[in-house]
């Protein structure tokens, strides 16, 4: 059945479809972030595990060997009480052990005091250092086939983590808005709305300069309705509130507003239904939050992490800040990095808490920046209007 | 100020990354991790370094980008196209280069028609038309043109959306009622503007349809492949440009083509229904008794008192028209007055005068362009207002012909927030409405333009016809006060290659002075460029920090870490529009995201 199987392969598509785009919303971006890095965990476990392995019994196997030539060709061979000539003798053999430790551990030996280096978590903690960039170097690829993966992985890697971030960036700074308007501005109180308006009306009688291109008529009717429930708005007290936005407004043709609003009456009337929220609906998206709570955030955020760290890996304060800073602004010395000096086995909730900190801190950290970017815009705009208005330059 | 503003907002557009490639230009100088902090103060002291440094190297950055971008591009456009195209000849247009590329590919598509009733042409043009579109008569894109017999075909739906959709016509047509009543005392120009509109709502509206890969895109221009939707600002360089034998230019039906015979009957039908119409108060229903199904899916919206008027007008030009429908004279007279004085009202007794004794100068269009000045300058029909916004409408400059027999005009057109460059060339028989693609200047309110800063989009200037641009060279006229640099786009292989061969040159040079092995290398150099920087291999890594040896090897290092990162920023700056619009496209197809909507996942 041709038909059927056309239906089926329809079916089919629009599942792919659907699941394209539950991968590339939101959460779904999460969820692709979280799983690549799952992935990158894995492939990286498989690729230098078994060179670490390796590498670690090498180093057993030298150690011993060491410990057998040093019985064989100092101790039997010499006069064990000719003390220079010992001395000289074990030197000799120590420096070249030496030397080959320094090799081992510039390889990545540690000495063996973690059983695994390339544990599943400190993998995956080394893949996300790799798509965040931040690159602690505390595990590096020793193979050749390592550093390949590693660019490849990198390459796909890097424009998905931006585009977590910046999608979950924005979604943090939509609800951080919200909760910023409804906590601090109390935009959802009643009578908000109807204090708006007054300010508003206030405040365009008093620009009168701006609004030279106004006819005459709605001026008065403005002034006169003073009180009156029927918020009488002109359009352009929209064009002077500015963080209006222009496209939210009902179309003045729009049938769901019905007027019959000619110009001979360009008094801006709602349907008064709506009691106090009637002309200024409450929308979040367009207030912007101050600079200094961006940073209020932030700076918290810091502070939970070094504490989070403090507890964890007995960092004092300022090594637990150090740390967060340098992690979330994608510095990565790695000269702190978690899970090095406590050796538990705890050290592998350790990685996992730190990944998640890093992706949470990384999202929170474009949100901030969203936001701050949206506040000096503003502000910029505002000083180029107050500018024009002191200079009474007509551009 | 607005330099600030814009280095803010170019530099905080890709947010993420350059905070990454910064912080990558600190930490590389601070060396790899390998040198790092120990003491309480070092630690406090890394931190408001890099909090002073990182918006610093970000804005710095960002500029170097900026500037090598556009230099890599004009570089781009003056070597690589040099070679690919020639020199536009400005005399002789068929030896465009955009005509060539297209006589060079195989296919060639028929130009899109406007299929325009008579009836549009010469109402329109009686005079009275206030200028002001209250509804545009949309145009039946057919690829052949209409015949009379033939019903409309497929009308596009840009300026009747369902009204309470938040759209840009709606946009728009709430931006035009709600200025309608200002400038009254503008001159009417009774050029057949509505066609205009129409036709550039046209190639709106088709122009995804017209564009096709083998037709338009030359080798040299990378173009998207697929029609794309409209995602945010409307670029200049991608599909929205068309050849201007093939799309550019739009031909009117003969204006003998006009039957009059019908007249009565339209008008009879057309009073019937406008009596109907405002029995029920309902929208104007049919305007044009051709257009019979258009009017089936129109929501029913009251119609204003506004409309009503406007439909009085429209119907004073029935009545009138069996008078005035001499083009020529009416022409003439227009650009008489335009000539004698530019700055006059034109809905004044003289012009009327003129009209009502105009038979007398029936026979004399022969002669009028020794009337017939330097061109005017723009004549301000609408005003931009100064919140920013675009207001609808047309600015009109005339130019004095060059044949005898030959006229043409300047519009500047807002439509949509978008403001075109019309030439209308008549020589009274036909008419061609070019669109000059190459001055456009988009106004709308778009994603990435912030809403709050009321300053107008920035206007540049461009030379009219430089290396490459598809425009129509016909007229590189005086009219140069709307152009705006074109963005031309350099193909995202070549930052590609570019960025690759950086690498791959440097793993040659860092096996030189390092001795690593090539993968090594190579490996050193992905890592670094891309600020991930294990610092598992760092230059002079064994030697001694102050020896000779050392310190030239750091410099070197440095050199390529600051140059490599420019050149990143570069790229990023040249394919950045490209690959966002590649995603959206891409994306719109999987039906991942809606067309129109802003692209929700860019890099």
């Amino acid at each position: 059945m041709p038909r059927r199987r056309r239906r089926l392969a329809s079916r089919i598509r629009n599942y792919v479809r659907n699941l394209l785009a539950f991968l590339f919303s939101n959460i779904g971006l999460i969820v692709l972030v979280v799983g690549y890095t799952v992935a990158g965990a894995f492939m990286f476990q498989a690729i230098e595990g078994a060179s670490e392995i390796e590498r670690v019994n090498n180093m057993t196997l030298e150690r011993n060997n060491t410990a057998q030539y040093l019985w064989q060709n100092v101790t039997l061979a010499l006069n064990l009480f000719n003390e220079t000539a010992l001395k000289y003798r074990l030197n000799i053999e120590l420096s070249k052990y030496q030397s080959k430790i320094v090799t081992a551990v510039r390889n990545g030996w540690d000495g063996g005091r973690s059983s695994r280096q390339w544990s599943f978590s400190s993998a995956f903690l080394y893949s996300l250092t790799v798509i965040t960039s931040i690159g602690y170097g505390h595990l590096s690829p020793r193979t050749s086939w390592g550093k390949v993966m590693t660019i490849f992985y990198a390459l796909l890697g890097m424009p998905l983590f931006l585009l977590y971030v910046t999608n979950v960036g924005q979604l943090l700074a939509r609800w951080f808005k919200c909760l910023y308007a409804l906590v601090c501005l109390c935009r959802g109180c009643p009578g908000f709305g109807r204090r708006r308006v007054v300010r508003l009306r206030t405040q365009l009688e008093t620009s009168e300069a701006e609004s030279i291109e106004c006819p005459e008529g709605w001026r008065h009717r403005v002034s006169e309705s003073d009180v009156t429930p029927d918020y009488r708005i002109p359009p352009y007290a929209i064009y002077h509130q500015r963080r209006l936005d222009i496209r939210r407004l009902p179309h003045p043709l729009d049938p769901r507003y019905p007027h019959d609003r000619g110009w001979s009456e360009p008094a801006y009337r709602v349907e008064s239904e709506a009691s106090d929220f009637s002309y200024v609906t409450f929308d979040a998206q367009t207030i912007t939050v101050p600079i200094s709570v961006c940073v209020a955030v932030m700076v918290g955020y810091i502070m939970f992490g070094s504490m989070i760290f403090g507890l964890w890996e007995k960092w004092d304060q300022l090594d637990g800040a150090y740390f967060c800073f340098i992690s979330l602004s994608s510095i990565g010395f790695g000269d702190f990095v978690p899970g090095e000096r406590v050796y538990t086995p705890r050290i592998e909730t350790s990685f996992i808490v730190c990944s998640l900190y890093l992706m949470l801190g990384i999202a929170l950290g474009a949100m901030c920046f969203n936001l701050m970017q949206e506040q000096v815009i503003h502000y910029f705009a505002g000083l180029k209007r107050a500018l024009k208005r002191i200079c009474r330059c007509k551009r | 100020m607005p330099y600030a503003t814009r280095l803010f907002a170019t530099a905080a557009m890709p947010p993420l990354p350059w905070i990454l490639r910064t912080s990558d230009l600190i930490w590389s100088l601070c060396g790899y991790g390998h040198i790092a902090p120990k003491t309480q103060t070092g630690k406090v002291v890394t931190i408001f370094y890099a909090i002073l440094g990182i918006p610093l190297m970000l804005l710095c950055l960002s500029n170097i980008g900026d500037v090598m971008a556009s230099s890599f591009r004009f570089l781009y456009w003056r070597v690589c196209c040099y070679v690919c195209t020639r020199p536009p000849k400005r005399s002789h247009r068929h030896h465009h280069p955009s005509t060539r590329r297209s006589m060079r590919a195989s296919r060639r598509r028929r130009p899109v028609e406007r299929a325009h009733s008579d009836t549009d042409f010469r109402y329109r043009d009686s005079g009275y038309s206030s200028g002001r579109t209250k509804r545009v008569r949309p145009p039946a894109a057919t690829l052949p043109p209409r015949t009379r017999s033939q019903p409309p075909l497929q009308r596009p739906q840009g300026r009747d959306v369902e009204a309470g959709e938040r759209s840009p016509a709606l946009y728009d047509r709430y931006n035009r009622d709600m200025y309608q009543e200002e400038d009254e005392d503008f001159p009417k120009i009774s050029l057949p503007l509505q066609d205009l509109q129409a036709a550039l709502k046209d190639l709106e509206d088709h122009q995804f349809k017209l564009n096709s890969k083998t037709e338009l895109r030359s080798k040299s221009l990378p173009r998207p492949a697929k029609a794309k939707p409209e995602f945010g600002a409307r670029r200049d360089f991608d599909d929205r440009r068309y050849d201007i034998e093939d799309n550019d230019v739009y031909e009117m039906h003969d204006l003998h083509d006009v039957d009059y015979e019908n007249f009565k009957e339209r008008k009879a039908l057309e009073k019937e229904r406008r009596r109907e119409r405002d029995d029920y108060s309902y929208r104007d229903r049919g305007y044009d008794p051709e257009d019979d199904d258009y009017e089936v899916e129109r929501p029913r919206v009251r119609r204003t008192g506004y409309d009503r008027r406007m439909d009085r007008g429209r119907s004073e030009y029935y009545e009138r028209d069996i008078e005035d429908y001499e083009i020529e004279r009416r022409r003439d007279r227009r650009a008489r007055s335009a000539a004698y004085d530019g700055d006059r009202r034109w809905g004044g007794e003289r012009y009327r005068e003129d009209r009502w004794r105009g038979e007398d100068r029936w026979e004399d269009h022969r002669t009028f362009d020794e009337r017939r000045p330097a061109p005017r300058r723009l004549r301000r029909l609408y005003t931009v207002d100064d919140s920013g916004r675009p207001r609808n409408g047309y600015y009109a400059v005339f130019h004095p012909p060059y044949t005898e027999s030959f006229c043409r005009l300047h519009y500047v057109i807002v439509t949509k927030g978008i403001m075109r460059l019309v030439s209308v060339h008549t020589n009274f028989n036909e008419m061609k409405i070019v669109v000059d693609t190459s001055y456009t200047i988009d106004m709308s309110p778009s994603p990435e333009r912030d809403d709050w800063s009321d300053e107008l989009p920035p206007v540049r200037r461009r030379p009219p016809s430089a290396w490459g641009s598809r425009q129509s060279d016909l007229y590189a006229g005086p009219v140069s006060t709307i152009p705006r640099e074109e963005i031309k786009p350099v193909p995202i292989w070549l930052c590609v290659l570019l960025v690759a061969s950086y690498i791959v040159a440097g793993t040659f040079l860092f096996k030189r002075w390092e001795g690593w092995a090539y993968l090594d290398a190579a490996y050193f150099c992905f890592i670094t460029l891309t600020t991930i920087g294990f610092g598992d291999f760092v230059p002079a890594q064994g030697r001694e920090g102050e020896s000779a040896d050392a310190v030239h090897s750091i410099a070197l290092c440095s050199l390529y870490l600051l140059f490599g990162i420019a050149l990143l920023a570069m790229s990023f700056n040249l394919v950045q529009e490209e690959v966002r619009a590649h995603v959206a496209a891409v994306a719109t197809r999987l039906g991942i995201i809606k067309p129109r909507d802003p692209p929700d996942h860019d890099y």
